[in-house]
């Protein structure tokens, strides 16, 4: 498996990686997150005309075809620079379901997106579940030739700034909580209610209410059987996204603590001359570089359609997980106090990190998940047929 | 390449030519060594098939396989149980030789490397010189055509078995030390070599002390210039990170564990296989594993495509060894009490007595003590972290 990129790929990141570092400094977030806006509208318009909010879009639906190896890339980037807008929460969950819906409506919402003028929210967590796949209270009734949704939910990612919300809402009506379906909300639908705030690493969210918000028939876009197989098709690729922030947010921590620790003279010589801190730095090493090869080979299974990509996407989240809370909390460690400061971006990176650990299932969720997946599998050869990841390459 | 087909023809090979003893042999290999016998019967048996050695160049007795080849190879090869061949020459040796030597040396120990003739042992490490292997002292003191060494190495691996030992000796007393070192390769038959096994924790002998005393070693079998061995050296253990394949030994571990439990309780009643808690750190132990032979895959890749593996190739041998440890150690603990027994001799292939503990038990305690070497030989893993750290640093 060698991820070697194509010419158009090297050019994407290169192009990606100089955006970011002449527009995205930490000052400037720092900047735009004191100040009342959830994100920068000028950053989000300058993605929209480098074409990254249509990277991820099949070519029939006005995208740019990208792979999962160009959202790996993509992805790694922003976490690298700790980007707060909310390209996970409009473009990777939202446009995805969109996508997976298909039809007009969703055309014309994806169409905005591309554009940098609409922003979407996924809303499926609630007190009871904090998973897609959660059983919800929230509930939707047939009312009037359509349907009427009543519930709240909880830590909506960019809830507060988004024109629509997909929201999950069980159908049934005995009973507690039910299997998500899946319903388009316009965000000034008569009865939807938002509380917004910040969260820890930069981005807004909100709790919503629906307080009996009443919609078209059309506005369920998948019901619950339709609801479990699209998000199917979204959550590996919206983990794969995760898992390279992840990676880029590893990167820039253990870089900045590199040069820190080479710098910073105690009991005169460098930090970096201790073997205790060397030593410390090889183990953050190891460990984003374990996770990197994870991230790739999802990535790479993710592009050939493989049936293995669940299990692989499980094992990535759960590593990425161990490995950018290591990372992250060692960084700090070897800076010292400067790096519990807000004003100094390494600190940064382990809040980020620990709120992708709580996103889409935790360590202990996707370990339980990858045993299920892998079914006595790891202990086969990697790939019986076919050679395994190497046959096309 | 049609990898899938290269697969299905080294699994009929092996279906083939592993008999049963050979098997057994690599089923019950719980250290780097199996069996001695049956090592080198299966030794013989690639020779005579042409893949002995995947890892040397076509024009000495190499394959022509590669990267991704020779990684299915030895994957399937641990996957069907064969014992490990031993590395010495095959993986040390013969590359050096290849690399360095003359061609008077090539001609003649390449092709017993090969055939299995020649069984080689490697005489690095000295009593007082480990990790600090330039610190050695056994002495090499020219003597017209000839060397005459005196002093003693430890730590040698199979050399009550072998005929050959590679060494380095002080041929020179330097500022620095590396710089007085030179490469000498002797015959174990050369008067005044004395072997003492050393009975390892598992009961059985691997290592040895070999005692050199006056021993005369031709000058024409010293490899590379005189006081230049360091850098030989050197060359012999980069090769002995890069050339192991931890993914095959993961799975074979892995599978070990799977056997386990699916026989033994644990303290509930339950079958381990049901505990939630021990799983959920198998699920871990087994991502981790997974990482690691995606790295080894980077790796391979990159070679394939020409980049430097860099602090990569240390980082396999780190990470590699200490996975294989906590796969150990979770097999031991799904053993429970069946640890105990200790019966070395239930480890050898033909031994027909009756075991203490059932056969699925039989190797856990053995493996997790062997295996605790792993990350002492070849580089201790504080040392490859210092280098590692040097790679990443700069300083």
């Amino acid at each position: 498996m060698h991820l070697e990129l194509s010419e158009e790929q090297r050019l994407l990141a290169d192009s990606i990686e100089r955006f970011l570092r002449d527009h995205y400094a930490f000052e400037r977030r720092r900047e735009l997150l004191a100040g009342s806006e959830p994100f920068g509208r000028d950053t989000w318009q300058a993605f929209a005309d480098l074409g990254l909010l249509a990277l991820p879009f099949a070519e029939t639906q006005g995208g740019l075809g990208g792979g999962a190896v160009e959202l790996l890339l993509l992805a790694e980037a922003l976490g690298r620079h700790l980007v707060v807008e909310p390209y996970f929460e409009t473009v990777i969950l939202a446009g995805g379901l969109l996508a997976a819906c298909g039809g007009e409506r969703a055309a014309a919402l994806l169409e905005g997106i591309q554009s940098g003028a609409v922003q979407g929210a996924f809303a499926y967590a609630e007190r009871g579940g904090g998973l897609p796949e959660s059983a919800v209270a929230t509930r939707a009734q047939p009312a009037a030739g359509g349907w009427r949704l009543a519930g709240r939910k909880a830590v909506v990612f960019n809830g507060a700034a988004a024109d629509f919300l997909l929201v999950t809402a069980s159908e049934e009506t005995e009973g507690g909580a039910g299997a998500p379906a899946l319903f388009l909300v316009p965000g000034e639908a008569p009865g939807v209610h938002r509380r917004p705030y910040r969260t820890w690493d930069g981005r807004s969210a909100c709790e919503l209410e629906l307080a009996g918000v009443e919609l078209p028939a059309e506005a369920r876009l998948f019901d619950a059987a339709a609801f479990a197989g699209a998000w199917a098709r979204v959550r590996d690729r919206a983990l794969l996204f995760l898992c390279a922030e992840a990676l880029g947010g590893m990167e820039g921590a253990f870089a900045a603590t590199v040069e820190y620790t080479k710098g910073r003279v105690q009991f005169g010589q460098p930090l970096a001359r201790f073997q205790v801190v060397r030593h410390r730095l090889v183990d953050m090493y190891i460990q984003k570089e374990l996770a990197r090869s994870l991230v790739q080979a999802l990535a790479w299974h993710l592009d050939r359609d493989d049936p293995a990509a669940p299990r692989i996407a499980a094992a990535a989240k759960a590593q990425l997980s161990a490995a950018g809370r290591f990372v992250t909390e060692n960084a700090i460690q070897l800076h010292g106090g400067i790096a519990m400061t807000d004003e100094y971006h390494v600190g940064h990176y382990l809040k980020r990190q620990a709120v992708i650990d709580a996103l889409l299932g935790d360590r202990a969720w996707h370990l339980a998940r990858y045993r299920r997946l892998a079914d006595g599998g790891a202990l086969q050869a990697t790939e019986t047929e076919g050679g395994g990841p190497w046959t096309s390459s | 390449m049609d990898y899938g087909a290269f697969r299905r023809e080294v699994r009929a090979f092996l279906d083939e030519a592993l008999t049963p003893r050979l098997k057994r042999a690599g089923q019950l290999q719980t250290s780097v060594f199996a069996d001695f016998e049956a090592t080198m019967e299966w030794h013989r048996i690639l020779y005579r098939k042409g893949w002995v050695a995947p890892d040397w160049p076509p024009e000495y007795g190499g394959t022509g396989w590669d990267l991704i080849q020779r990684h299915i190879f030895q994957e399937e090869c641990k996957l069907a149980d064969a014992p490990s061949l031993l590395p010495m020459g095959l993986q040390m040796l013969g590359p050096l030789l290849i690399r360095y030597g003359t061609e008077a040396q090539k001609a003649h120990y390449l092709p017993r490397i090969l055939s299995g003739e020649d069984v080689w042992c490697q005489g690095y490490s000295e009593p007082g010189a480990g990790s600090d292997l330039a610190s050695l002292k056994t002495r090499a003191v020219r003597d017209g055509d000839h060397y005459v060494v005196d002093g003693s190495k430890i730590w040698t691996s199979m050399a009550h078995h072998a005929n050959r030992i590679f060494c380095l000796v002080r041929t020179a007393n330097t500022e620095k030390p590396q710089a007085g070192i030179s490469f000498l390769l002797v015959d174990m038959a050369t008067p005044g070599i004395t072997v003492r096994p050393i009975v390892g924790l598992d009961g059985r002998v691997e290592q040895c002390e070999v005692f050199f005393d006056g021993v005369r070693v031709p000058v024409e079998n010293r490899v590379g210039a005189e006081n230049q061995g360091w850098e030989v050296a050197k060359y012999l253990l980069a090769f002995e990170r890069g050339g192991h394949h931890f993914a095959a030994d993961h799975k074979k571990q892995l599978r070990r564990i799977a056997r386990i439990l699916a026989a033994e309780a644990d303290p509930e009643g339950r079958l381990r296989g049901e505990d939630p808690d021990f799983c959920a750190r198998l699920a871990a132990a087994e991502v981790e594993a997974l990482a690691l032979e995606y790295t080894e895959l980077r790796v391979k890749g990159g070679l394939a495509a020409g980049a430097s593996p860099g602090a990569l190739s240390s980082l396999i041998k780190v990470a590699g060894c200490e996975i294989g440890q906590r796969l150990d150690a979770l097999a031991l603990e799904a053993a429970g009490l069946w640890c105990a027994p200790f019966q070395p001799e239930a480890l050898s292939p033909d031994w027909t007595g009756t075991p203490a503990a059932p056969d699925h038990a039989l190797t856990a305690m053995a493996c997790y003590v062997d295996n605790r070497a792993s990350t002492i030989y070849g580089g201790a893993a504080e040392v490859q972290r210092d280098i590692m750290a040097r790679h990443l640093l700069g300083l």
